[in-house]
């Protein structure tokens, strides 16, 4: 259920949830998190495939069942991601659709993303995505 | 999951059980929309906006089958523990005789990757895969706009999303069993893109929402069949279990990474002209031409390796080096 969940998330408030506070999060901003998720499921794939017959599929698939998904129910039972605007919401989404993959790669947001926090709002500011055309 | 089924099931046994798993992705997109139709009205529950509960209910369900996935999960023929030794000899045996040896134990080597990277099967499927992948991404980013433009709403707009995946569904295990019978994946992937080209016409020609719906089944029907036969195509023509997963992994991989493009052609609404032209060059130019030209090239090898014009590969080698050769060996036919 996973890939078509992430739409119908947006549906249910997540690109609003994630904005700075009364605003929805930008089309732009909300397809590059978007696109994060595919990165690392297409880097992994081949690795994967080699990582069941290696270790064994009784040893390999409880494990990449695991791995991601404790993260990803507690990181949506999260309540400061109830927080609009704060720096854990769009934290949690690329946490949540990256780990989505089964693999920790955290390290990919910021290619996607140029943080800047304004520190006084406490909000994060999300300026143009890397790979969007705005 | 599916290069994992695949070394378990001879060759012409597989496409139907792609279908059946990949038809699951289809069943998803239905359930996805009635899921979410139930998740409206748990909006605030416990404090929490509603996408929150589609991940913890589906992180939950998740979780519940990882633990089930500890028993119920078997390791790959050779080493199967649920079998007796005899059964195993006859798993092994019937994979034998469809020309997949590696089946019987293959130790890795980096020269099973290298043979992977230099095979054009590896990137002519990879560019049909990638004709699957990005028009299935786009799917779930235009439909809910047509059935809002159609005037429906809240829960019954929810709903409307479900006939096509379902429909989809349907066709993906029809095709998968008629591949298996007639061993023609390559026409069932050239004559099944047609309906999707012809569906994704009428969703860039039609100002009618009514009729784009219309275009939305033939557009599933079209996508959903081809992933699964496109794997089991590319799976029954590559022979050593490790070369096997590395070419899957590539081509599934390269496939969803064009999902990246879907996410981002679909930016202005309801027309979409951007996003539904993009998706007919993928689908005429990747999926239709890529089969064209994977089946052409198939046949033309099968052909001089029935005419015993590729009988000097095996010159001088013993039996069990010729098996070796996966793929490679003359006597490997493969799947058109």
């Amino acid at each position: 259920l996973d890939r078509t969940n992430i739409g119908n998330a947006k549906i249910v408030g997540l690109q609003q949830s994630l904005g700075p506070p009364g605003h929805p999060l930008s089309a732009g901003a909300y397809n590059a998190a978007l696109s994060i998720f595919f990165v690392s499921y297409s880097l992994f794939e081949p690795l994967t495939n080699v990582l069941l017959k290696r270790l064994t599929p009784k040893l390999f698939i409880p494990i990449i069942m695991y791995s991601p998904l404790f993260q990803y129910s507690l990181s949506a039972a999260d309540k400061r991601q109830g927080h609009v605007g704060s720096y854990h919401d769009i934290d949690g989404l690329c946490l949540q659709l990256v780990w989505l993959d089964g693999c920790s790669c955290q390290f990919l947001s910021p290619f996607f993303f140029d943080y800047r926090t304004d520190t006084d709002s406490g909000s994060l500011v999300l300026p143009k995505p890397a790979s969007s055309q705005e | 999951v599916n290069y994992y089924l695949s070394c378990w099931y001879r060759r012409s046994e597989f496409g139907i059980r792609a279908a059946i798993f990949f038809s699951a992705a289809a069943v998803s997109g239905s359930f996805g929309g009635l899921l979410a139709a139930a998740i409206e009205k748990m909006v605030g529950l416990g404090g929490r906006p509603g996408w929150a509960w589609i991940f913890i209910l589906e992180g939950i369900l998740t979780v519940l089958f990882g633990f089930a996935s500890f028993w119920a999960v078997q390791n790959f023929p050779d080493k199967a523990t649920f079998l007796s030794e005899v059964d195993r000899a006859r798993v092994i045996r019937r994979l034998k005789m469809d020309q997949q040896s590696s089946a019987e134990h293959e130790e890795f080597k980096m020269q099973y990757v290298t043979a992977a990277l230099k095979d054009y099967k590896m990137w002519l499927g990879m560019m049909i895969y990638m004709g699957c992948d990005m028009p299935l991404y786009a799917f779930s980013l235009f439909l809910p706009t047509i059935i809002s433009q159609m005037g429906y709403t809240a829960t019954k707009a929810q709903l409307l999303t479900v006939p096509p995946y379902a429909c989809a569904a349907v066709l993906t295990i029809t095709v998968g069993y008629i591949a298996d019978r007639t061993r023609q994946r390559g026409l069932c992937n050239i004559f099944v893109s047609l309906i999707g080209i012809a569906g994704f016409a009428i969703l860039l020609g039609s100002e009618k929402p009514h009729i784009k719906y219309a275009g939305t089944f033939l557009g599933a029907l079209g996508i959903y069949p081809c992933i699964s036969n496109t794997i089991s195509w590319v799976s029954n023509n590559i022979e050593g279990v490790y070369k096997r997963g590395v070419v899957l992994g590539f081509v599934i991989g390269w496939g969803n990474l064009n999902g990246i493009v879907s996410s981002n052609i679909y930016r202005t609404g309801p027309k979409f002209t951007s996003g539904h032209s993009t998706v007919m060059v993928y689908m005429i130019v990747c999926l239709l031409g890529g089969s064209i030209a994977m089946r052409t090239l198939l046949a033309r090898e099968n052909k001089k390796r029935l005419t015993g014009q590729r009988d000097h590969w095996t010159r001088g080698m013993s039996h069990r080096e010729a098996e070796k050769l996966g793929d490679k060996r003359p006597d490997f036919i493969y799947t058109l």
